[in-house]
């Protein structure tokens, strides 16, 4: 039975988490003509399913697991990064190629591998150590979003909001160039129909904005993606093979690009066209993130969207632009990125006092979250520039530990904001009665773990990120503990600012989500290991390999003295 | 023997964790308080049996628990693994720690959950076992967290204690600096365990960035500790300038006291007439008096103060870092002694007076000799049981039958024989050397139990000479501050007298918040008689103190010579004075507050209450930070937004008609960026082609 049902449904673990949302599409559109409540049990079993599919992946996903075949091993390295790989043609024709090695000894070994000749763009999903994550952390915020969604007796967007849930999934488990650039032009797509549609009055300003800003930066990405698969063909241009083939797929591409850009005969082509990738690169990736002074169209949104949607726009959306960095700039450009790095890293740590300090003066809580949220993820991206592992390794618990948070924060305030509507209840209710205090201690708990206190989600980041910091640039890493103070203070201030909490009962749905963040927020915070080994390789390889000590244990990037060559 | 040094280990450990369960499972171990004493004596007994083991055997006890962090792939690894390394100084800690716990427990206000003080009880012992600097900070900001949301927890009040925001800030400033400080070390050392910190290691390390390390370890623990400029919490709602409608110009009036002005003064009228200006029971704090026994005996000044002993090997090859805590400790103690000489209250009074010994304590340690820091430990340990004590016996409605216990304690306090008077003398053989060795023969340091000559030839490595003319001026301080907290400690227990039988005259049925329980007294007197016989057979046995502290290499080195620190000093007639003054002033009927305050004028003023500095804060600090912040938005708002829309109209302006779209936000302006950018990508990159 294993072999037969399980284990293809296992191999093919991300396919399937990006095939179920958009099956349950379907199902959703065919169950609605029946009955209302028969397409929210499909969207319920169809959430379910794919929440267990992602502890399924994350179960199974084997961060150590050596590359199968040792000649793949030259080139991506010897830990298998990249796994559960499906890949389809889409556009482009099959041949084979045939890769040159010049060994150290000065002997040339032949390896004959497939290849696509013209565009090989590919429907190619998979993932590493990074993206597993963000894609377990987009399905979890949906399903938040979705137990959001069905508290009111309205009809839900179901199939816009499966709709969402496939483009993120696509978004972070996309191995080639152009199913990525789709899939998260998809995601805002979806985002603002929900945004447009279901949004406050405000909406008519908010969403056009939003789309403005993060558009231009899909866009802006695109084309520099594209223009990395052309440099990377032309870096492999000889008199022999004047027209090698595109390559889009984002694994071959990044390893190429980081073989043949270590040496080769198109060296000086590189270094004219790579600062203005870089550039397009850094701006496409980097404006998404919407980060101070570029914060209005975020703070407004996030005050207008629905509830709902403020959970995924905060919790993954707006992080799409810290995976592109890990995905493409800090691989591809670390020389350009080290020499502007300090340039950069003051514009960003900036960047998020200032987003600290405005949060400081708000007395909203969804502008103080989103304010908050602008100055995490600068932080994060501070961290993936100081490229060392415990400045890396902080950014991304950074970033998961923001998105539990912020997403128990705002999934208990869309609860407050629900009770507006009931203002005979709230005037009744007594100062301490037990539902109260049980929101007071969930909202409070959310905030200790934003802070960063021990035994929380956030305490690992704060205390894993200075040691990353300090060792790039000691004055970087005081500008990052001021920032920190500054949105705890913040925190504490606000707290006394208590939303009114409703007495309406807690339903079997709010308990589960309670649960279940509380839960991972605490788990993240006692055993943050389990994550670290998960992260640990993929952020390996990602560093530069010009440190002769690092290339000892960094083990992905150990074969740095084969040259590959393409033959025609 | 090694079963029984395994149960007992377990025990040591796991009681504050079983505490913790209890408290959030169990609401009749809440109310009851059975259990969590026994857990408390279950981990002192524990304690001090490992205490006899380590002492005996010279080794830490030391078992690891688990990894909980590692990054191994780089060269310079970062692993915090949980464990625990009992030495001997960790062990007394605890059993202090346990000693206090009981204390507060005596009289906890029913109000307050045991949850948060369980959960700092864990941060306490996690911080002082810590098998490594990770552990001890994951400890250092779980007990530091804990312990500030007690004073949250007050749901009586109906809304947030004034006192939580500012504490806990500091707290996190101080944690702050702390990893700093960690960081710094985690780069230089190349390790966070204990280990790495051989006296080679450290001869390696350049001494700058040893005394940034020692600077931030320092100014963490300064925040902990809340030493001066850190004594007192930012922006609180109870101070001055955080009322409306007030300006520094009238923070002056303001800090008026009620006994320092002549009858007739505008202010002193006002003050007169606001019944805050009178003596303050518990009932009337912000912060309980039990809370902030705890704060300040076992959570606060007692961890910072093990914290910077851990990290003296690294401060005593750091001169500047060493004199600026001479200078901290120095001021601390002066101005916190004056301060609790206008006080209105137990907790006030004590909770000045406790920061301003441990800036003695700080002092002390930060001076060249190196047994400065045992004496300077065993003042600290000992006169925080008798804090505790003061603070605990002061709360309640048993307050009215502690007045024996609350006597003894204030005479304990005064006699300086807890240490106190043989550090002094330590101070005053640093400062004055000369004198000393002209003065003094054999038989006037054999009678104090000065086993060492005192030839003046330290190594004063803070100072630098031992002719420096700052020892002498620290001495002349410490020398008032003890005539001061003689004087506080007895003031404030005359006035507390006089409300007391004042209070039974107007209303003999108090009605009080804080539950009764019984046989709390006698926790107390258990309390003090225990730590009284400990303290008179250790202090009395420098040789066994010095071992204790040794055992397991907890502080860097064992000390040749040593003094006994049960000592009577020169100081008495100071300390007798005091009293006196007291006496003279608060117990009998006299005019002389009055006069003594007009003679003094602003110097009384400033002397006035705790709150000045708070206010100082708020007017200085947080208020610019929040007007900032608001100042902020309203340039982002107004001025950033609205330029940002004028520019784009403008620009859709000046380009005609055919760039509309970016006006009106339509979506064409999508495709048009999108065309005109590909087609100067694909030409810029051919261009660039061909040129290479």
């Amino acid at each position: 039975m294993w072999n037969l049902y399980l284990r293809p449904i296992r191999d093919q673990l991300p396919l399937w988490l990006l095939l179920l949302p958009l099956l349950g599409m379907v199902m959703v559109a065919l169950g609605r003509r029946f009955h209302e409540s028969a397409a929210r049990q499909t969207l319920c079993v169809n959430v379910l399913t794919s929440v267990l599919l992602c502890v399924w992946l994350v179960a199974a996903y084997e961060p150590l697991k050596p590359t199968p075949d040792r000649e793949q091993a030259l080139i991506f390295g010897t830990v298998d990064r990249f796994q559960f790989r499906s890949s389809f043609s889409w556009i482009g024709e099959s041949r084979s190629e045939t890769l040159e090695r010049t060994l150290p000894n000065g002997q040339v070994s032949s390896l004959e591998i497939p290849i696509r000749w013209g565009p090989d763009i590919r429907l190619e999903v998979g993932v590493d150590g990074i993206s597993l994550w963000l894609t377990a952390l987009s399905v979890l915020l949906v399903t938040v979003a979705l137990s959001v969604e069905c508290r009111s007796e309205t009809e839900v967007p179901a199939i816009a909001w499966l709709w969402l849930e496939a483009s993120l999934i696509g978004t972070f488990v996309a191995l080639d160039v152009v199913l990525f650039s789709i899939c998260w032009m998809s995601t805002l797509l979806a985002v603002a129909w929900l945004m447009g549609n279901y949004g406050d009055i405000q909406r008519h300003a908010t969403v056009p904005r939003l789309m403005k800003a993060t558009a231009i930066g899909v866009w802006l990405v695109t084309i520099g993606l594209c223009g990395l698969v052309l440099a990377f063909g032309w870096l492999r241009q000889s008199p022999n093979r004047p027209y090698p083939p595109l390559i889009f797929s984002m694994p071959e591409l990044i390893a190429g690009l980081g073989h043949w850009t270590a040496g080769g005969d198109n060296l000086i082509l590189w270094a004219n066209v790579s600062p203005w990738l870089f550039g397009l690169l850094v701006f496409g990736f980097t404006g998404p993130m919407l980060l101070a002074p570029f914060h209005r169209a975020f703070v407004m949104s996030i005050s207008s969207a629905p509830p709902a949607v403020s959970i995924v726009l905060v919790g993954a959306l707006i992080k799409v632009g810290l995976y592109g960095w890990l995905r493409f700039i800090i691989p591809v450009f670390p020389d350009l990125l080290r020499l502007n790095a300090e340039f950069l890293t003051t514009l960003v740590g900036i960047s998020s006092l200032l987003a600290a300090v405005l949060a400081f003066g708000q007395t909203h809580w969804p502008q103080r979250i989103a304010l908050a949220t602008t100055s995490s993820i600068g932080l994060s991206l501070l961290g993936l520039m100081t490229f060392t592992l415990e400045g890396m390794v902080g950014a991304m618990l950074r970033l998961l530990s923001h998105s539990l948070t912020a997403a128990l924060l705002l999934w208990l305030l869309s609860r407050s904001s629900n009770s507006e509507h009931q203002p005979e209840v709230l005037t009744k209710e007594p100062h301490n009665h037990p539902l109260h205090n049980r929101q007071r201690a969930l909202f409070r708990l959310a905030l200790c773990a934003w802070i960063g206190l021990p035994g929380l989600s956030g305490f690992v980041a704060e205390f894993v990120s200075p040691f990353g910091l300090i060792q790039h640039e000691f004055n970087l890493a005081l500008l990052s503990l001021t920032t920190s103070g500054l949105i705890a203070w913040m925190w504490v201030r606000a707290d006394r600012d208590e939303p009114r909490w409703p007495l309406t009962p807690w339903t079997s749905r709010d308990w589960s989500v309670a649960i279940t963040l509380v839960g991972l927020n605490i788990a993240l915070g006692i055993a943050p290991q389990f994550v670290i080994t998960r992260i640990e390789p993929s952020l390996v390889a990602l560093l530069p390999t010009d440190r002769p000590e690092l290339t000892a244990k960094a083990g992905s990037r150990a074969v740095t003295d084969a040259t590959v060559a393409t033959r025609k | 023997m090694e079963t029984l040094r395994t149960v007992e280990l377990w025990v040591l450990i796991s009681t504050p964790v079983i505490g913790l369960l209890l408290a959030c499972l169990s609401q009749r171990f809440t109310s009851s308080l059975i259990g969590v004493r026994g857990l408390a004596a279950g981990a002192l007994l524990s304690a001090l049996a490992m205490l006899a083991d380590v002492t005996k055997t010279g080794q830490p006890i030391e078992k690891s628990l688990g990894t909980w962090l590692s990054l191994e792939a780089m060269p310079r690894t970062l692993t915090i693994s949980f464990g625990v390394r009992c030495d001997g100084l960790a062990l007394l800690q605890l059993a202090w720690t346990a000693v206090v716990l009981l204390v507060v427990l005596a009289r906890w206000p029913s109000q307050i959950s045991l949850r948060w003080l369980m959960l700092a009880w864990v941060g306490v012992t996690d911080v002082v076992t810590a098998g490594n600097l990770g552990q001890l900070f994951w400890g250092w900001c779980l007990s530091a967290w804990a312990s500030s949301e007690l004073a949250r927890r007050d749901e009586s009040l109906g809304s947030e204690s004034p006192a939580f925001r500012p504490v806990w800030l500091v707290q996190r400033a101080s944690d702050a600096l702390l990893v700093t400080g960690i960081g710094l070390v985690w780069i230089q050392f190349g390790s966070l365990e204990w280990s790495a910190w051989t006296t080679e290691a450290i001869a390696r390390q350049r001494p700058e960035l040893l005394s940034s390390v020692a600077l931030c370890v320092l100014i963490g623990v300064i925040g902990r500790c809340a030493q001066l400029p850190l004594s007192v919490w930012l922006e609180s709602e109870t101070g001055f300038a955080a009322k409306s409608n007030r300006s520094v110009v009238k923070l002056s009036d303001e800090m008026v006291g009620l006994w320092n002005v002549p009858d007739g003064h505008q202010v002193a009228e006002r003050l007169k007439a606001d019944p805050a200006g009178r003596w303050q029971t518990d009932d009337d704090e912000a912060i309980s008096a039990s809370v902030m026994a705890w704060w300040l005996c076992a959570a606060f000044l007692p961890v910072g103060i093990g914290v910077l002993l851990r990290f003296e090997p690294l401060l005593a090859v750091a001169s500047n870092t060493k004199l600026l805590a001479v200078a901290v400790g120095a001021f601390t103690l002066m101005l916190c002694s004056a301060s609790a000489a206008a006080q209105n209250s137990w907790a006030r009074v004590v909770g000045q007076l406790a920061v301003g010994q441990c800036g003695l304590t700080l002092l002390t340690m930060s001076l060249a000799k190196s047994d400065n820091s045992h004496l300077a430990l065993f003042m600290l340990l000992w006169q925080s049981v008798f804090f505790a004590l003061l603070l605990t016996a002061s709360v309640g409605s048993e307050r009215r039958r502690s007045g024996g216990l609350v006597l003894i304690t204030v005479l304990l306090l005064v006699s300086g024989l807890w240490g106190r008077h043989a550090v002094v003398a330590v101070l005053w053989d640093q400062a004055f050397p000369a004198a000393i060795a002209a003065v003094s023969d054999s038989t006037a340091t054999d009678a104090i139990g000065m086993r060492e000559t005192t030839d003046g030839s330290d190594d004063n490595v803070v100072l630098g000479t031992t002719s420096s003319g700052l020892l002498p001026f620290v001495a002349g301080l410490v020398c008032v501050s003890e005539l001061l907290l003689s004087f506080s400690l007895f003031r404030a227990f005359f006035l507390s007298r006089r409300q007391e039988s004042r209070s039974i005259e107007h209303s003999p049925l108090l009605t009080l918040r804080v539950t009764d329980r019984a046989n709390s007294n006698a926790w107390l007197w258990l309390a003090l008689v225990g730590s009284l016989i400990s303290g008179v057979w250790l202090g009395s046995n420098a040789g066994l103190w010095n071992k204790i502290l040794t055992a397991g290499d907890a502080v860097t080195s064992s000390v040749a010579s040593y003094r006994v620190a049960l000592a009577f000093g020169q100081l008495m007639p100071l300390s007798a004075i005091g009293v006196v003054l007291a006496w003279w002033l608060y117990a009998s009927a006299s005019a002389l507050p009055e006069k003594v305050s007009a003679k003094l004028g602003p110097f009384a003023r400033l002397s006035r209450n705790r709150f000045y500095w708070n206010d100082l804060y708020f007017l200085l600090v947080s208020q610019p930070g929040i007007s900032l912040g608001r100042w902020i938005v309203w340039l982002d708002e107004q001025v950033w937004e609205r330029a940002r829309q004028a520019v784009r109209h403008g620009l859709a302006r000046f380009a005609g008609e055919s760039c509309e779209p970016l006006a009106d936000r339509s979506s064409s302006v999508y495709a048009l960026t999108t065309f005109s950018s590909t087609a100067v990508l694909v030409w810029m990159l051919l261009w660039l082609k061909s040129s290479s």
